[in-house]
């Protein structure tokens, strides 16, 4: 079976990458592995805006996966700032149908948003962008019920409304695609 | 379904193309780019596109004039300009001359998101589409409802009459009858079934958080508010707002409720300007709100807005004749989603399952499938398998402190599941961000 490998990117809460480690292969049936690859990050400074580019770190993931000769999903998990030149943040990227994702914590702590720290909603939310992230991976889109982990969320609040599951519609793509990696070697 | 909406974005920089269109591409819009007028003129020559994101400064052809020009190439365009801060001036002259709007770059998503859904709501109603309606109907919200019995085909009936209006409901019913459940139903039978479902549990609200929680902050509402908060309020607006345990409010929070619930707006904390909401109101308790009326611990104007629609849900009792058949369908649900070879229950497992009396209601007989399922390791359910049999678990913790019972029990409980997070947390009934954090706390195994 082909691993997801997690990559922690700049310095990382160690129990968030041990929680998705734990989680994500019961929840999506993939083995989990943790890659120890060096990402480069501060290269993906966006300078003016004290945030890092997140297409720039998915390409600096492909450069160690390639390295690596490593063929399956990499997911790259983050408390860095996130976003393109464009948009003024982001909670994560994927290419659709690629191999490679990121996923950043920063703005998923209720702290952000000057609430009381909550550790257990912190990693419910991780999971489910990186879920989210990895459905993208898998071919799919935004999904429009607002309850299905591919429903789009441009705040927390909406995070919060997901579940950590993919809907009926949703669930039988990302199962084929898990299957797929399942099925190599 | 009929034809996606497109979009034609058009910017001189790459990364805005490039970033765009995938953002775009992953939220299903058609997405086509272009680097200037002359390519998006050239474009268009060769397909139709529903909304336009011009940015304003280009070099050669312009937003403004390119807007013109696409103007006199098609009737009613859909025109959102892109602009940094500079020259807003600009923009404001481009909406004068009928663009739909404008964001300033860097664009928050949020704004974005809201724009683009706005302009293809506006395109779909000029093309008259009908794509929603086929949408809904594919659904089928009530076949998650199970029961044969009359008490809950007469709640079926109610749903299906309640569903497609505005009415607010109150769902009485004791804990675990499916009072949740029946409010996603309607729900999702209802127009508003693509907007948000935002549940509230107030039971469990704090009540020093609940302000914030409900009606959001501003941006430096107060200390540590760095950015703003949307509370649920807002964050139902379109969609259905269940405020569940609704009997639990204090009198304090039922006088906010009541505001918000005749006004149909509120106003953020630290904020000063009163904002619009529109959701359709479902309310659950489970205990006596006349009783609480008449004692004065619930007001009565509160109870009279939400009394207006009510769905008394019967208890699993009170339908027994049902059990089988949830058992059978919770059977099916677990061994599925835990890839287990489970034919069915045992005669004898059913005899017991159907004499309980089920305090708990279709909740604790979900619980106790689901439990079952995680314990079986043959082909059939068997008595041993079901908690109500393996009563007393746990003999020796009396006398211990809650936490050491909890570490305890939580012990047992991966040990049973061989260490699975997942089932363990769903045999404990809590997330499983709580369980880890458990785990964590108590110092208990990790598996690597
Ligand atoms: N008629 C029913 N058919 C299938 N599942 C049900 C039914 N009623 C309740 N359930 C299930 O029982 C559990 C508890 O229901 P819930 O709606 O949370 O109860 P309540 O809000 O009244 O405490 C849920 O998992 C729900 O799906
Ligand atoms: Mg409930
Ligand atoms: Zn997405
Ligand atoms: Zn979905």
């Amino acid at each position: 079976m082909t691993p997801l490998r997690l990559i922690p990117i700049g310095s990382m809460n160690p129990g968030v990458m041990e929680y998705l480690a734990l989680v994500l292969p019961e929840s999506t049936g993939l083995t989990c592995v943790r890659a120890p690859w060096v990402i480069n990050y501060t290269e993906a400074y966006l300078n003016e805006r004290g945030q890092y580019h997140s297409t720039r770190l998915l390409d600096m993931i492909q450069v160690q996966a390639d390295g690596a000769r490593a063929s399956g999903p990499c997911l790259g998990v983050t408390e860095l700032d996130l976003a393109v030149p464009i948009l003024t943040f982001l909670f994560g990227e994927a290419r659709l149908q690629g191999r490679f994702a990121v996923v950043s914590a920063h703005r998923l702590h209720q702290a952000f948003y000057g609430l009381p720290g909550n550790s257990s909603l912190l990693l419910n939310r991780v999971e489910k962008e990186s879920l989210h992230e990895l459905g993208h991976l898998a071919g799919l889109r935004h999904c429009r019920l607002s309850s299905c982990v591919m429903a789009f969320s441009t705040s927390v609040e909406q995070v919060d409304l997901k579940e950590a599951a993919f809907c009926d519609r949703c669930l039988p793509v990302f199962e084929a695609w898990v299957q797929g990696w399942q099925n190599r070697p | 379904m009929t034809t996606p909406i497109r979009i034609l974005v058009v910017d001189d920089e790459f990364s805005v193309r490039d970033s765009l269109q995938a953002w775009f591409r992953d939220s299903g819009y058609e997405t086509e780019v272009a680097a200037s007028g002359k390519e998006a003129l050239a474009k268009m020559g060769r397909q139709r596109f529903d909304i336009f994101l011009l940015d304003i400064k280009m070099a050669g052809m312009d937003g403004l004039e390119l807007q013109e020009t696409i103007k006199e190439h098609q009737e009613n365009p859909i025109i959102i300009f892109m602009t940094a801060y500079a020259s807003v001036d600009t923009a404001v002259r481009a909406l004068k001359q009928g663009a739909f709007d404008y964001v300033t770059k860097p664009i928050d998503p949020e704004e974005l998101e809201r724009l683009v859904r706005n302009a293809a709501e506006r395109r779909l109603l000029q093309k008259e589409n009908l794509s929603l309606k086929v949408q809904l109907e594919e659904l089928t919200p009530f076949k998650d409802i199970i029961g044969e019995s009359q008490p809950i085909q007469d709640v079926v009936e109610l749903i299906k009459n309640v569903a497609p209006t505005d009415t607010t409901v109150l769902i009485r019913g004791e804990s675990g009858t499916g009072k949740e459940l029946v409010a996603r139903a309607i729900h999702a039978a209802s127009p508003r079934r693509f907007m948000p479902f935002v549940t509230v549990n107030c039971g469990a609200l704090p009540e020093g958080l609940l302000e914030s929680e409900l009606f959001g902050h501003e941006q430096g509402a107060f200390t540590g508010a760095q950015f703003r908060h949307k509370g649920k309020f807002e964050l139902a607006d379109g969609g259905t707002l269940f405020l569940d345990e609704i009997g639990d409010v204090s009198l304090k929070t039922q006088t906010d409720l009541l505001r918000v619930l005749q006004e149909r707006e509120i106003t953020r904390l630290g904020g000063t300007k009163p904002i619009k909401v529109d959701f359709r109101l479902i309310a659950a308790t489970n205990c006596d709100l006349e009783a609480r009326v008449a004692e004065k611990s619930f007001r009565e104007d509160v109870y009279y807005r939400l009394n207006v629609f009510p769905i008394v849900l019967p208890s699993l009792r009170g339908r027994a004749g049902d059990i089988p058949m949830l058992a059978g369908y919770f059977l099916q649900k677990y061994a599925r989603k835990m890839n287990r070879p489970i034919r069915g229950i045992s005669a004898s497992a059913m005899a017991l399952l159907s004499q309980h009396s089920w305090p708990g209601n279709v909740r604790e007989l979900e619980n106790s499938i689901e439990r079952a399922v995680i314990f079986c390791k043959g082909d059939e359910l068997l008595p041993e398998h079901l908690p109500i049999h393996r009563s007393a678990a746990s003999e020796a913790s009396s006398g211990l402190p809650l936490s050491e019972v909890e570490k305890i029990h939580i012990q047992r409980v991966l040990a049973e599941t061989g260490g699975n997070i997942s089932k363990s947390a769903r045999v404990l009934g809590i997330d499983r961000a709580t369980l880890y954090n458990k785990i964590k706390r108590y110092g208990l195994f990790v598996r690597e």
